[in-house]
């Protein structure tokens, strides 16, 4: 369908489009139009991604600059499902007579992902095929190769070198599949490919990391115009992302590792000292002039990764003291032993970034300004030395990133050393962390850079943390409810079990046998009632490992399996996939199955549990994180004293941004229906009610809110009977879904006249 | 009580039964009761007979088991035979411990029906030592101390040779004649599920009006349904395989492993069965390696939520870390068969490591790790969804095209898109009973209300389709589609409105239920009876032919008899309804003409000349 927002056609690549999409796209484009950010929640399931790409690429097309668009997802399948969506819309728009010339739309990812190399792309770990990569298409083995015969290089890459960007890549929307599959047809690395591209795409799409993690944007997202338009979708979680990313940890393995790389950096800058010694002396001279030089180098060769550093650090010249390789060596290694010596303590320390730094000066005489160019001299070592295999080096550039960090800045990190496991004293497991608390530190270039950045999420209530926590200033800010012609979800709190007993995840009676029981009983009785697919999420691993043998002991789950197959989540990756991939293939044949999971977890985040895959989401107990954590901590009281956010508020914000995104995982359409069961007592109080999104938290009326077992699944039984009828569309029509005339009807402009180019 | 050789007798009870007391004896080869003195058994059923059984209810004064088995004498015998015995023990407690054990014993040779030819034949392994004198003390930590093991090592065949069972019917032809012994068991068992069905052939049949082929030649549809759902295998159970002990009287616990058992212990934990062949007999005996089993700390992790609880044990470390090392390699998993959508490993593929590592909470704990209990979990699920879909993630297609139909899948609204037309009719039967009464011949009943006729509400459709011939713009159909809209609605509307106001025409009628029935079977007898006579008179003429078609019509008396007797029936019966014999005999009327009918065509047509 085709209509108007004020004099913008937008072509929506549907017969018809609900109301919450249409009121969405309005208020992004009044971001866009205003250059200032955006901040819209909106349902999850309800078309939000083909609402963003319809209107972005409408205004795109029908504005002069072009704005490109840069679209930043979660997780990669997530950016599979975008590419697919845009690839769709691209043909609609075809097809509605719009030509987009030179439109190119791709995503971009990791080298395991996207490799074609017959051998390389074989390997199972991602930081192998890096290395393997490297080896073969750095800049020196190539020039070696020209002189010697026996060295092994990348055809596909090789073949790249050899065209001019105009023939790289014929236009049109890839996915990362379609962009493999291109590779392969043509003799072309895919990975090489997407990075030569981007300058000239209209459309990329790619995860938060390649804009948040300073390591990686300085690679990728460097060179956008700041007229772009940025987007962050799911965007829940976006201030965790830009911690993780600043965040460091060394542990003792770490420094053996990073041992062992300077021994080795010191043999090859005395081999190369006495073979030729001039290739160090350029780089001594470059250095004088300062790092800009280096930063010029071509981006496969950029290959040592450097935190976020002020321009006004880069424009000076490397301190003398660390300009020699050499000395450099030596000092890398008294930092090394300064830090193993800090490792041998016994207690818990926890100070800020310039107590630390003036500790070691106190120490070792290492002043503040070297170790703020730790790592790009390191960087810069690496590449004078010509060292390809980069995997023996990670730990060192860890220690050197970590070095820089704590030079860097001196608010908003916290140095923690902790030498046990936990809160058990038992377990040593010395770790010293850099943690970063302010979450604004890595977005702050983003938003001051360009002027559109749009963060959107199915929830971001309440959204008054964001702006908050991000250091940023919305112009449009707008949470958007689920227009329904039928309640197609019901959520449900389960306060008690059947005995009356409140059931709850607090810390203080979670594992009470009678706790356990009840919730074991809801897990059965779910089971019994509701049709294929059954989710249930906890709030820790831990906790799931403990209830999950408890049930397994007293007879629980000897209840379930009569009635469904089990699967669980575990932390690696490729289990637990293979786990869903079951899960699904029983949700598609006979009884059905449940998927045991923890909230926070690889399936909490990105997969989606629609329709027969996801009848019924429990959500047992509130995700808290674990309070006791010292990491946290230091992050609460510095949010009170920067941003005047209560720990309790902050909190329980957070414990229920995922839960609710948990539970919004059953629902993808209004065809789909689902039940979210909420069984903690805690969730029928309203301060925690409050932090729903709202279009989950006004669905939550006086019947539902206090529930025991009993009384919830007759409400299950009652709400699948209801949900099994045949549901007629057409009664959606005008309320839940519009067509063009209803568009005009609540004061739009539709277009009902047939466009012109059909003709 | 005389035994048949190499027969060893494993459990007696004392018991009544038909008034005598006598011992129940359940011995490797049958069960078997004898009265006390006896030489001879009063009853027995072979283990290959045996059907079922049922225990009193716990809270029954009387300690009782019922026993179902085929009939031996007649082969394909209908009805089996059930013998119930009574403990003679006053003291019940006593009498069902003993009556627990007589079970535990017959379990050993009965495995369940479903698995009946095949485990049966597997079930005659060695049974070892069928109680153990329990002095240990009786503690919290209580070992298993008696273990039953009556496993032989061709248990593990046995599935194959269950399958083979089922699968014999499917070879089965269906309406040959003389039929085979398969199909006369197909045709017993539709009879014994369908009551009507068997009233029929009882009128029909057993009368001797039809034979037995004739009137199963119109019903093969009927019996190749059943041949298939004979053969259909029932998988394997999706329970966890959970070897719950019996509590002894003296407390301590008793694990009883049969054949079954066996076989799905080996299933699930293959490692098992592997130190099995390796070990039984000639290293340990075989019940010693199950006692080891059931106390290994293998077998315990995954039981209880302790997980160090069982002893250590050579054989079963063994497994343990075998199982770990299987468990633990996540490279046995070809991600190449994982859909995109899933696959979590390209997500944490697409970035470096970064942040801190979680708290505690969200990482497995490192003292008491639950991973083994959690990849038994899924292990299991799988080896039950395996054993369905027979092959092993096979149906996953790993081509471009499913990719791109797997994204667009999870992509697409479908409604926001206009549904595509339905090219079929749909078939809405909005009252059952009613469409039966609309074959009588009270034919105003359907011109009574015609709005019931074009109740169709799917004419708004075929609306859609012709405009979109017409016009090539599917948006102007709302212009058109208001008056069609208000036309829908009305009528839609007023059958609602008549809906309601009778909801259900036959029920006014109120024909009591026995005579609905009645009427019913009338029509039944006649249509098939006629339809046997038109069959016969369409084909050339014979003499045996014309014989049974004059003993069909001879039938219809009976049936004209059975008419008269419901009229009459309801013009006496008391009812709501006071016009209940005539509204009766109105809706026998048609099958009373077309008998006659049918009588007269026949009459007409007379004898074949060779027969006179």
């Amino acid at each position: 369908m085709r209509f108007y927002i004020d004099d913008l056609p937008v072509i929506f690549p549907y017969d018809y489009v609900y109301p919450e999409q249409y009121q969405y796209m309005c208020s992004l484009k009044k971001s866009l139009d205003s250059k200032g950010h955006g901040m819209l929640e909106m349902p999850s399931g309800t078309g939000k991604t083909i609402s963003l790409l319809s209107l972005i690429i409408a205004y795109q097309q029908f504005y002069p600059g072009r704005r490109k668009l840069v679209y930043c997802s979660r997780t990669v399948p997530e950016i599979d499902k975008a590419l697919a969506e845009l690839k769709r819309l691209i043909e609609y728009r075809r097809s509605q007579g719009c030509e987009d010339k030179d439109f190119i739309g791709l995503g971009l990812t990791s080298r395991k992902n996207l490799c074609v190399h017959p051998t390389v792309s074989k390997e199972r770990k991602g930081a192998v095929v890096d290395a393997r990569c490297r080896q073969m298409t750095a800049s020196w083995v190539r020039n070696k190769a020209k002189t010697e015969g026996n060295i092994e290089l990348c055809d596909f890459f090789e073949k790249i070198q050899t065209l001019e960007s105009s023939e790289l890549l014929p236009t049109g929307v890839y996915t990362l599949e379609d962009l493999t599959d291109y590779g392969r047809a043509n003799g072309i690395c895919p990975y090489y490919l997407s990075r030569r591209v981007i300058p000239f795409a209209d459309v990329i799409i790619y995860s938060f990391h390649y804009m948040l993690d300073p390591k990686v944007a300085e690679l990728v997202s460097k060179e956008f115009d700041r007229d772009s338009i940025i987007v962050f979708d799911e965007a829940h979680n976006i201030d965790s992302i830009c911690i993780d990313s600043l965040s460091i940890d060394i542990n003792q393995r770490t420094l053996r590792a990073s041992t062992e790389s300077v021994e080795r950096l010191d043999e090859r800058v005395k081999e190369m000292k006495a073979q030729n010694s001039e290739k160090l002396r350029t780089e001594y001279e470059s250095l004088v002039d300062g790092l800009r030089d280096a930063l010029a180098a071509r981006d496969e060769d950029l290959v040592l990764a450097n935190p976020i550093l002020p321009d006004n650090v880069l424009r000076e010249a490397v301190p003398g003291s660390i300009r020699k390789a050499e000395h450099f060596v030596r000092f890398l290694k008294r930092f090394i032993e300064y830090l193993k010596a800090r490792m041998r303590v016994m207690h818990v320390v926890a100070e800020t970034t310039p107590s630390f730094l003036h500790h070691i000066r106190e120490i070792t005489y290492i002043e503040r300004k070297p170790l703020r160019f730790c790592a790009e001299r390191l960087a810069s070592l690496v590449r004078t030395l010509e060292i390809t295999d980069l995997e023996e080096y990670g730990a060192l550039s860890r220690v050197a990133s970590f070095a820089t960090l704590c030079a860097t800045y001196e608010t908003g990190f916290m140095v923690l050393f902790e030498p046990h496991e936990g809160a058990n004293a038992d377990i040593a497991n010395p770790v010293l962390h850099l943690a970063c608390l302010d979450a604004a530190i890595a977005i702050k270039p983003v938003f001051q850079r360009f002027h559109s950045v749009i963060i959107t999420s199915g929830t971001l209530s309440p959204m008054d943390m964001y702006p908050k926590m991000l250091e940023f200033a919305p112009v449009v800010q707008e949470s958007f409810t689920m227009t329904l012609a039928r309640q197609c979800f019901a959520p449900l709190v389960v306060t008690r079990g059947s005995d009356q007993v409140t059931i709850s995840s607090k810390f203080e009676v979670r594992n009470d046998p009678a706790v356990v029981r009840n919730y074991g009983n809801l897990l059965i009785e779910v089971a019994r009632s509701v049709p294929d697919g059954v989710v249930a999420f906890f709030p820790s691993y831990l906790y799931m490992e403990s209830i999950v043998a408890m049930w397994n002991e007293n007879g629980v789950l000897k209840d379930v399996w009569k009635h469904k197959l089990i699967f669980v989540e575990t932390p690696d990756a490729a289990e637990t996939s293979v786990a869903l991939q079951n899960y699904r293939t029983a949700c598609n044949n006979g009884r059905g199955a449940v998927l045991l999971s923890v909230a926070r977890g690889k399936v909490s985040e990105g997969i989606d549990f629609d329709h027969n895959y996801g009848r019924a989401v429990i959500m047992f107990g509130i995700p808290y994180q674990y309070t006791e954590s010292r990491i946290l901590k230091a992050r609460l009281e510095f949010m009170r004293e920067a941003h005047q956010i209560r720990e309790n508020d902050f909190l329980t914000f957070d414990a229920l941004r995922h839960a609710s995104q948990c539970i919004g995982r059953v629902l993808r359409g209004k065809t789909d229906y689902g039940l979210m069961i909420l069984a903690d007592k805690r969730y029928s109080r309203a301060d925690k009610r409050s932090k729903l999104p709202r279009w989950i938290g006004t669905c939550l009326t006086e019947t539902s809110l206090n529930l025991s077992t009993d009384m919830a699944i007759s409400l299950v039984r009652k709400f699948l009977k209801v949900m099994a009828q045949p549901f007629d569309m057409q009664s959606q029509l005008g309320v839940s879904m519009w067509a063009n005339e209803h568009i005009v009807q609540h004061g739009g402009r539709g277009d009902v006249a047939p466009m012109e180019v059909d003709s | 009580m005389l035994l048949i050789p190499g027969e060893v007798i494993h459990h007696s009870s004392e018991t009544v039964y038909n008034r005598d007391d006598g011992k129940l004896l359940v011995t490797n080869k049958r069960l078997a009761w004898c009265r006390n003195g006896a030489e001879r058994p009063t009853c027995e059923v072979l283990f290959e007979n045996f059907l079922t059984q049922q225990v009193s209810t716990a809270a029954s004064k009387k300690v009782r088991l019922r026993i179902s088995a085929q009939n031996p004498e007649s082969a394909t015998g209908s009805e089996p035979i059930v013998l119930t015995f009574n403990w003679s023990n006053p003291n019940s407690v006593a009498a069902k411990a003993d009556r627990e054990e007589l079970l535990a014993a017959l379990a050993m040779f009965t495995p369940r029906r479903s698995q009946a030819s095949g485990a049966a034949a597997a079930g005659t392994g060695q049974s070892v030592g069928a109680t153990s004198a329990n002095a240990a003390p009786a503690g919290p930590s209580a070992r298993p101390q008696g273990v039953n093991a009556g496993t032989s090592s061709n248990a593990a065949a046995g599935g194959s040779l269950t399958s083979q069972n089922n699968t014999k019917f499917s070879s089965v032809k269906i309406g040959r004649i003389p039929a085979s012994a398969e199909e006369i068991k197909i045709r017993q068992e539709v009879l014994s599920k369908n009551e009507d069905l068997s009233k029929l052939h009882n009128t029909l049949v057993i009368a001797g009006l039809i034979s037995e082929d004739e009137f199963w030649s119109t019903r093969k549809n009927i019996l190749e349904t059943q041949a298939i759902q004979m053969q259909l295998r029932k998988g394997s159970s999706s329970t966890w395989l959970d070897l719950a002990p019996n509590t002894q009287t003296s407390g301590d616990f008793r694990y009883t492993i049969t054949p079954n058992v066996a076989r799905r212990i080996f299933t699930e934990f293959p490692q098992v069965k592997k130190a099995y062949i390796a070990n039984v007999p000639h290293k340990v005996a075989e019940k010693e390696f199950w006692k080891r089993f059931v106390t290994s700390q293998f077998f315990n992790r995954g039981r209880t939520a302790d997980g160090s609880r069982g002893s250590r044990d050579t054989i079963f470390d063994e497994c343990t870390l075998e199982e770990d090392a299987v468990f633990g390699n996540t490279n046995r998993y070809d991600l190449a068969y994982l859909t995109g959508l899933l696959d979590l490993t390209r997500t944490q593929e697409d970035s470096i490591e970064t942040g801190n590592a979680p708290d505690f909470t969200m990482r497995p704990s490192l003292v008491d790790n639950k991973l083994p209990l959690f990849r038994r979990f899924n292990h299991h699920s799988e080896l039950v969804l395996q054993s369905v879909l027979n092959s092993k993630r096979k149906h996953i297609e790993i081509e471009h095209t499913a990719a791109d139909r797997a994204l667009r899948d999870a992509t697409i609204l479908e409604d926001l898109e206009i549904p595509e037309p339905e090219k079929k009719i749909k078939l809405s039967i909005q009252d059952r009973s009613r469409y039966f009464t609309s074959m009588s011949k009270g034919g105003s009943d359907s011109q009574a209300d015609p709005d019931m006729q074009d109740a169709g509400p799917m004419d708004i459709d075929s609306v859609h389709t012709a405009l979109k011939v017409s016009f090539n713009i599917s948006r102007s159909i709302e212009g058109y589609g208001d008056t069609q809209k208000t036309i829908a609605n009305l009528s839609r509307s007023a059958q609602l409105v008549g809906l309601q106001k009778r909801p259900n025409r036959i029920k006014e009628l109120n024909i009591p239920d026995e005579l609905m029935k009645a009427i019913a079977e009338c029509h039944g007898a006649g249509t098939e009876m006629l339809r046997h006579l038109w069959l016969l008179m369409r084909l050339p003429s014979t003499p045996e032919r014309w014989q049974r078609g004059e003993k069909i019509v001879t039938a219809f008396s009976n049936v004209q008899q059975r008419i008269r007797e419901t009229i009459a029936k309801a013009n006496t019966m008391e009812s709501k309804n006071p016009k209940l014999g005539s509204t009766v005999e109105k809706m026998l009327q048609p099958i009373t003409e077309s008998l006659d009918t049918g009588k007269k065509a026949f009459a007409g047509r007379g004898k074949p000349k060779s027969a006179r």
